[in-house]
C-alpha cells in the first residue's frame, strides 16, 4: 500500500512538473511534434532531384492554386477597412479536447503573422490566430468559446414600424459580440431589446476595438431570443465559413503590420 | 518491453491522432468522444499501478500536444483519475460492457467539468447550463466508445476481452 502511495506521488509530481514547465517549453514540444506535417504541407519548391515530369506537374498544380487564391483574395475587396492579406493553407484541423476547436495553417511568424489576426475562407470569418510558431500557426475557430468578435448585424426595417431612427434611410446596423457556446453554436449577444432583427440578416465584423478589419462576413441570423434579464436579446447565427472543410484561407494582417512600410516586425529565429 | 506493449503504445498514438483529426468531424451536438480517456481507464483498471500511472501521464502528454489547452493539465488530470481508480478498482466489477459504461459516465462527466473549469481560469465566460449539458453529452459519447476501446486494447495486450483480470500487486 505504501509503495502504491509512493508511485502515485511520484507520477503526480511528474505531472505537476509538466504543468509548471515554462509555456515556451510546451509550445516547443508542440511545434516539434507538428513540424513534419507543416513542412509536408508547405509551399517549398521541389528539390533539384525531382524528375522533370513531376516538376512540371507540380508547377501546374501551383498555378492552379495561385489562381484559386487570387480569386479568394478578390472576394474581400469589399472589406470596408482595407487590410493587407496573405494567403495560407490549413494543413491540420482539430483538437484532442472536446472543449476546443483549433486548426493549423502553414504560415507563421516568419511570414509576419501575429496573434489575434483574423482568418477567413472564401465564405466568411473562420477564426483568429491564437498561437504563432516560426513556420506555422494555430487558429482558434469561430465556434470556440474563447473567441469573442465585435460584430454588427445589418437589418432593413423598410415597411416596419420599428425603425430606431425614423429619420434614417436604408439598412440599420446594430452592434454586439459574437460568442460560441461549448457545443459550438454561435450567438450575437448584447443586442438592445426592441431592435428588429430578422432571420437571414447578415452579420459582419464591426471593426470596433481595432482588432479586426470591418466588414468581414461572419454569419446570418437563424433565430432571435430575448435574454432572461429582459434588457438585451441574443441572436443565433449560422456561420458562413466552412469550418470543417475550408483549405485555402486568407489572413488579414491588420495594423501595425504595414507590408510596404519600414516597420515590419522581425521574423522570429 | 514486449511486442504487445509496443502494439498498445502504437494504438494509443493512433487513437490520439484519430481523436485530434477525425473525432471533431463526428461531433454529436457539438461533442465528441474522448478516446484517450477510455485508454487511460483501460490501463487504470487492468495494469499494475506503476505502468497504469505511467500510461496516464504519457496519454495526458499526448493529449496536451494535440490540444490548445494548458500544457500538462491533461497529464495531471489523468494521473489523478488513475490514482483514484487504483484505490477503488478491487471493488469494481468491470467485466461487462454495461458496467464499463456505468463507470465511465461519472468519471468522464467530472473530467469534462474539470476541462470547463480550466477554460474559465483561462478567461472564457461559460454559463453553467451549457457547460453541464456539453459535459453530459461528451460523457455519454465517451461511455459508449469505452467498451469498444477496451475490446481492442484487450486483444492487443492479451487480456481476455470479456473478463478483465485485475492484477493486484503483492502486498498491495
Amino acid at each position: 500500500m505504501k509503495r502504491n502511495a509512493n508511485t502515485i506521488g511520484t507520477f503526480l509530481l511528474l505531472a505537476l512538473v509538466l504543468l509548471l514547465l515554462p509555456t515556451s517549453w510546451g509550445d516547443r514540444l508542440r511545434f516539434v511534434s507538428w513540424l513534419p506535417i507543416a513542412v509536408f504541407a508547405s509551399d517549398e519548391p521541389p528539390g533539384a532531384e525531382a524528375a522533370d515530369a513531376m516538376h512540371a506537374y507540380q508547377l501546374l498544380q501551383r498555378i492552379g492554386e495561385l489562381e484559386a487564391r487570387l480569386d479568394l483574395a478578390s472576394r474581400y475587396d469589399s472589406v470596408e477597412q482595407p487590410s493587407p492579406m496573405i494567403s495560407a493553407r490549413i494543413f491540420l484541423r482539430g483538437d484532442s479536447s472536446a472543449w476546443r476547436r483549433s486548426a493549423y495553417i502553414n504560415l507563421g511568424s516568419d511570414h509576419y503573422l501575429a496573434e489575434g489576426m483574423a482568418v477567413a475562407d472564401r465564405h466568411g470569418l473562420l477564426g483568429l490566430v491564437a498561437k504563432v510558431f516560426p513556420r506555422y500557426s494555430r487558429l482558434t475557430l469561430l465556434t470556440d468559446p474563447a473567441v469573442k468578435v465585435r460584430a454588427s448585424v445589418e437589418t432593413d426595417p423598410a415597411g416596419s414600424d420599428h425603425r430606431t431612427d425614423p429619420g434614417l434611410q436604408g439598412p440599420e446596423r446594430f452592434f454586439g459580440t459574437v460568442e460560441a457556446e461549448p457545443d459550438g453554436s454561435l450567438y450575437l449577444r448584447s443586442i438592445p431589446i426592441g431592435t428588429v432583427v430578422k432571420p437571414g440578416d447578415p452579420v459582419f465584423s464591426s471593426g470596433l476595438g481595432g482588432a479586426l478589419p470591418r466588414g468581414i462576413p461572419i454569419g446570418v441570423v437563424l433565430a432571435v431570443h430575448t435574454n432572461t434579464n429582459g434588457l438585451t436579446q441574443q441572436v443565433r447565427l449560422r456561420p458562413l465559413a466552412h469550418l470543417l472543410s475550408a483549405e485555402s484561407v486568407v489572413v488579414f494582417l491588420q495594423q501595425p503590420f504595414v507590408l510596404d512600410g519600414n516597420d515590419l516586425p522581425e521574423p522570429s529565429p | 518491453m514486449t511486442r504487445r506493449h509496443g502494439g498498445a503504445i502504437a494504438f494509443s498514438v493512433a487513437l490520439a491522432l484519430v481523436q485530434m483529426m477525425a473525432a471533431p468531424k463526428l461531433r454529436l451536438w457539438g461533442a465528441h468522444p474522448d478516446l484517450l480517456f477510455c485508454t487511460m481507464l483501460f490501463f487504470a483498471l487492468t495494469a499494475r499501478p506503476a505502468p497504469a500511472l505511467a500510461a496516464a501521464w504519457a496519454l495526458g502528454l499526448l493529449k496536451s500536444i494535440g490540444s490548445a489547452g494548458t500544457f500538462g493539465f491533461d497529464s495531471l488530470l489523468f494521473v489523478g483519475l488513475t490514482a483514484g481508480v487504483l484505490l477503488i478498482r478491487n471493488l469494481l466489477y468491470v467485466s461487462h460492457p454495461l458496467s464499463q459504461i456505468l463507470l465511465t459516465l461519472p468519471l468522464a462527466f467530472l473530467t469534462n467539468i474539470g476541462y470547463a473549469l480550466q477554460r474559465v481560469t483561462e478567461g472564457s465566460t461559460l454559463a453553467a447550463g451549457p457547460v453541464a449539458e456539453h459535459a453530459a453529452i461528451t460523457a455519454v459519447y465517451t461511455a459508449v466508445a469505452t467498451p469498444w476501446v477496451f475490446l481492442i486494447f484487450a486483444l492487443i495486450v492479451g487480456v481476455p476481452p470479456t473478463v478483465f483480470q485485475i492484477r493486484t500487486p503483492k502486498g498491495g
